[in-house]
């Protein structure tokens, strides 16, 4: 500021107020970039989750075709485009109401893992006398 | 920048250099605003078209996993392998007796193909056909060079067909080989980048009905 006219100074911005102006902008700048970045991730995330169902549905299909018959199958997520499923298939007993035990049926159990607690499942109850 | 000028006449004013200094930072945050506003509106955009590229997968591969789940006891499928205009190999599902496949009610005797044709930009488009019933050899190729097609999945490459009888998986399926237990298809889907498409579609087996008791004869 230029102060040569023999006058009272004029007034301006101390240094300390230019640096919380600054601070409130980037503050919010860094808001808005943090809120852009979840927004993508979360967009991200739902896409990997997607496709997780798909493999999902895809191995039950499979298994329905060709059931893990040793009780557990694993397929890890270096095979299978970073998604680890973990198949079981045990037996699943019934009763009906006269107390008699329905021979023949199996749960089938599916896990689809693709990170950290980013897990979904899928049952299914088979009959294969 | 802010200065309190006097009222009289002569008061001071904002120097050329306060004045450019100012202009530079409003021209520094205008530009630090833009770009992340475009960064958000390009984002959401990406973001839109994933979210459509998986709906779009999700809705065809759930559409054929029905035709194959609600395959009919006399319904039938082959795999047949067609040339496009350029010469390049076509895969085609057909289905045949096979009601009720792709939303389609009845095929009225006739069959329903199932293939990937090839686009201008080199990828393929899962597609299907409706073909009526005793529609064969240069009609039925007239029928498919024409417009008839239903676009289902664009973008598609590397489109593979196999089929699981027996425990072991056949990459072929010929007119009367039967009725396999699953079928594996796997494709590029070039709309998920860096994600192969790998779906099997149960298909239920047919069971053996036991005839029907004779009916006791009145006395």
């Amino acid at each position: 500021m230029n102060n040569c006219s023999g006058k009272p100074p004029a007034a301006a911005f101390s240094l300390f107020e230019v640096i919380v102006a600054l601070g409130v902008f980037a503050i919010s700048v860094l808001g808005l970039a943090m809120a852009l970045d979840s927004s993508v991730q979360a967009a991200l995330e739902a896409r990997e989750r997607a496709f997780a169902r798909m493999q999902l549905d895809s191995r039950l299909s499979a298994c329905l075709a060709d059931p893990p018959v040793s009780g557990r199958r694993v397929i890890e997520a270096r095979d299978n485009q970073g998604v680890r499923i973990e198949e079981t298939l045990i037996p699943y007993e019934v009763k009906t109401t006269n107390n008699l035990v329905v021979t023949g049926l199996w749960k089938l159990k599916i896990l689809a893992d693709w990170g950290d607690q980013k897990k979904e499942t899928a049952e299914i109850v088979l009959y294969k006398p | 920048m802010r200065a309190k000028i006097p009222a009289s006449g002569g008061g001071r004013a904002f120097t050329l250099l306060e004045v450019i200094l100012a202009l530079g930072i409003l021209a520094m945050l205008s530009g630090a605003v833009y770009s992340i506003a475009s960064a958000a509106t390009e984002a959401t955009r990406a973001t839109l078209d994933q979210q459509a590229a998986v709906r779009r997968l999700g809705s065809f591969v759930r559409v054929t996993r029905d035709a194959f789940l609600n395959l009919p006891r006399e319904g039938r499928i082959q795999l047949r392998i067609t040339r496009s205009q350029s010469g390049a190999p076509v895969p085609e599902i057909v289905f045949e007796e096979a009601a009720g496949v792709f939303g389609i009610p009845s095929l009225g005797g006739g069959s329903l193909v199932l293939a990937a044709r090839p686009r201008a930009d080199g990828s393929r488009t899962m597609s299907i056909l409706r073909v009526p019933r005793g529609v064969q050899g240069a009609e039925l190729e007239r029928l498919a060079a024409g417009g008839g097609w239903v676009p289902l999945l664009p973008r598609v490459e590397r489109v593979k067909w196999t089929f699981l009888t027996n425990g072991e998986w056949r990459e072929e399926w010929p007119e009367g080989a039967g009725r396999p237990s699953a079928v594996r298809l796997q494709m590029d889907y070039l709309d998920l980048p860096g994600k192969m498409v790998d779906s099997q579609f149960w298909i239920p087996p047919l069971t053996a009905v036991a005839p029907a008791p004779p009916k006791p004869t009145p006395p």
